[in-house]
């Protein structure tokens, strides 16, 4: 009897756990282990694992000018995304955090990218960057076809996904900026600090919490964007725009070659695994208070 | 060398609010002032006015002969010290003494000298390295009172530098500062609503209320001399007691009835006091003012000669305070509990009567309309 009491002590917390468990094992640690598995086999066009290939995807990969290529875009990608995302949410945050007429309107306009489908903004994009009719060129008097130029739609995609990020980055450090207290700003103002210096001494160091915070949500974001590369260019022109989750998508359910697009998201798994782990150790050091 | 003259300074709030009007003072140097008052009387934002944390609605401040009005705060030459002690979460102690020093491009190794100068003088060399976060109340307030000190400004302005701190580290605060004033001969405005640190601290008291100023005195001068209802009850603990009384003639001197005419409470006022009252009062209702202290047990009345001219007051004592050097008995009178300070042997027990006589020479009497101190009010200043 007692011994029943105890045994239904020690299982009944995982009892609890057990919904969550599921959904994760359904969404999560099962299409994880499967991904590892699929990885070291050739498969047939339904995506079952027919021969085992070892470690030959991935070897087929390192030695594939177009995995490569797609590194290097998903780097450049990557870069643009997050210092423009960061850099539009920071400012935008800045300037909302002085209360004056009209505050609510901007603040809701610098939020609003977070509200927005990345389909439909990239629709919205698409029309805007048209060669012959988009507002881009007739503003820029220029005669661009910025998606269909492998020089440009790198960009244009990489700025659209800032855009789109910046929303949320307003949000976190509006969020930031309400934590620091208002009477160092004055006690600066008094020291005699400028608005830059105050900026560079107080704000930036104050949110640096949230910025780490902000700064690895954003990385894992870039690299795991999709939407909008699948509308606006679909990897191309001559794969500049072709990330590596879009080569993912592409090798799966297009060359139907499910070994090498599992082994393809096992190397962005690590590849975003050790930038976090990283990235935590460096907070360690860099955050002090 | 400061010289602050704030000349009929306002601050006015969108809703037509006044926070503080028509404020008038002269600081000179190194002077102690302190503004003190209740809270929301406007001592807190003529402060921030002067630092240029606020706009200044109307008037001028004139800083050694320059109108600041428009200054930036930077550019006023004066710290400050805020309530929260505002130190930088993300600088070390060093750095935070050190700011105001960078900003303005000294040498790194006359800074360190200067930081570490002004550390020793407050004791706090061993805290260098720390953050803020890990220094307790008193230490981050020597933090801050080192960081206002370390750049030499024209003056300090304090807001309310000690509420944060327990009894104990006030009181010790309270010594170190008039120790730095001292040390450093710098002019310090001081905020404060404890009306100790006040009278402890200050050369010149401003006593605010509703954003005007009540009275600008040397603390005895508020506290002996205070020019009306409010600044006699603000200043002192346990605060002057207040009683209603008739003013009549009686044989060519003041005499103020207890309660009603028909009293047998009174106190006979003579010479000039009793002349002006008379003048000013005569068969009207008027507010007395007695401070705790100047309520004698009837043999002390004797011997200051007063017991003949003075009011009795027979009371049940209601509550009884032993403070070590002093017991404090509360009574009721006109629904008021009324306190009066006397002699630690004093033994009367709660529920006991006990007979009380005013000094005559030390009341205080208020005009019933305008509260003004009949004897010391505005118009006896002018």
């Amino acid at each position: 009897m007692n011994k029943k009491v105890k045994a239904k002590g020690r299982f009944s917390p995982y009892v609890y756990l057990v919904p969550s468990l599921v959904i994760f094992a359904v969404f999560l640690f099962y299409p994880f282990a499967k991904t590892i598995y699929l990885s070291l086999f050739k498969t047939n066009k339904m995506g079952e694992a027919k021969i085992f290939y070892g470690i030959g995807n991935y070897a087929d990969l390192l030695s594939s000018p177009s995995f490569w290529n797609s590194m290097k875009v998903t780097l450049i990608f990557a870069v643009i995304v997050v210092v423009g995302s960061m850099l539009l949410g920071l400012i935008t945050a800045v300037l909302c955090n002085k209360a004056f007429p009209g505050i609510r309107f901007f603040s809701t306009a610098y939020a609003l990218p977070m509200a927005i489908a990345s389909s439909s903004a990239a629709m919205i994009f698409e029309l805007m960057l048209h060669p012959a009719v988009g507002i881009v060129n007739k503003l820029l008097g220029l005669d661009i076809n910025w998606l269909n130029d492998p020089n440009t739609a790198l960009y244009c995609v990489a700025i659209l996904t800032a855009w789109l990020n910046s929303g949320i980055n307003f949000l976190y450090f509006s969020a930031g900026l309400g934590n620091i207290d208002d009477s160092i700003y004055e006690r600066a103002s008094v020291d005699g600090a400028s608005g830059i210096q105050k900026f560079f001494s107080l704000t930036l160091p104050g949110l640096s919490p949230i910025m780490f915070y902000t700064l690895v949500v954003n990385i894992i974001q870039a690299f795991q964007s999709f939407g909008q590369i699948k509308i606006l260019t679909e990897g191309g022109p001559n794969e500049s725009t072709n990330v590596i989750v879009y080569s993912i998508y592409r090798d799966a359910f297009f060359n139907y070659k499910f070994g090498s697009a599992s082994a393809q998201s096992v190397i962005l798994f690590i590849i975003i695994m050790l930038i976090t782990l990283v990235m935590f150790r460096i907070e360690k050091k860099g955050v002090k208070y | 060398m400061s010289e602050i003259t704030l000349r009929n300074i306002c601050k006015q709030y969108e809703n037509e609010h006044f926070a503080v009007k028509d404020f008038n003072l002269d600081i000179h140097d190194r002077e102690f002032v302190i503004f003190v008052g209740p809270s929301g009387c406007g001592k807190s934002t003529t402060l921030r006015m002067i630092a240029g944390l606020e706009d200044i609605s109307d008037g001028e401040l004139w800083i050694d002969g320059q109108l600041c009005n428009y200054f930036e705060p930077k550019d006023r030459g004066l710290s400050m010290v805020f309530q929260n002690y505002a130190l930088y979460p993300n600088m070390t102690v060093y750095g935070n003494l050190a700011f105001a020093l960078k900003i303005r491009k000294m040498s790194k190794t006359e800074i360190d000298k200067t930081v570490r100068g002004v550390a020793k003088t407050l004791e706090i060399e061993h805290l260098l390295e720390r953050y803020p976060n890990a220094l307790s109340g008193g230490q981050k307030q020597r933090v801050a009172i080192g960081s206002a000190i370390v750049r030499k400004p024209k003056a300090f302005l304090m807001d309310e530098p000690l509420s944060n701190l327990d009894a104990k580290l006030r009181a010790q605060m309270r010594i170190e500062l008039a120790k730095i004033h001292k040390e450093t001969e710098t002019t310090i405005i001081y905020v404060t609503h404890d009306q100790t640190e006040a009278m402890t601290l200050g050369s010149k008291i401003v006593v605010m209320k509703d954003g005007l100023v009540q009275q600008v005195a040397a603390p005895a001068e508020v506290y002996n001399h205070p020019v009306n209802l409010f600044v006699a009850g603000f200043i002192g603990s346990p605060s002057m007691n207040f009683m209603k009384a008739w003013v009549a003639e009686e044989g060519g001197h003041a005499a103020l009835y207890l309660g009603s005419m028909a009293s047998d409470s009174k106190i006979i006022l003579d010479g000039a006091k009793g002349q002006r009252l008379l003048e000013k009062e005569k068969g009207n209702e008027v507010i007395i003012g007695v401070r705790p202290e100047d309520i004698y047990e009837y043999e002390d009345a004797v011997k200051g000669g007063f017991d003949k001219n003075s009011i009795n007051i027979c009371k049940t004592v209601s509550t009884r305070e032993v403070l070590g050097a002093e017991v404090v008995l509360y009574f009721e009178e006109q629904d008021k509990t009324q306190a009066v300070r006397l002699k630690p042997e004093n033994m009367t027990r709660v529920g006991e009567d006990i007979d009380l006589y005013v000094d005559p020479d030390r009341i205080h009497v208020f005009d019933l309309s305008t509260e003004e101190n009949i004897f010391y009010g505005k118009e006896q200043q002018a």
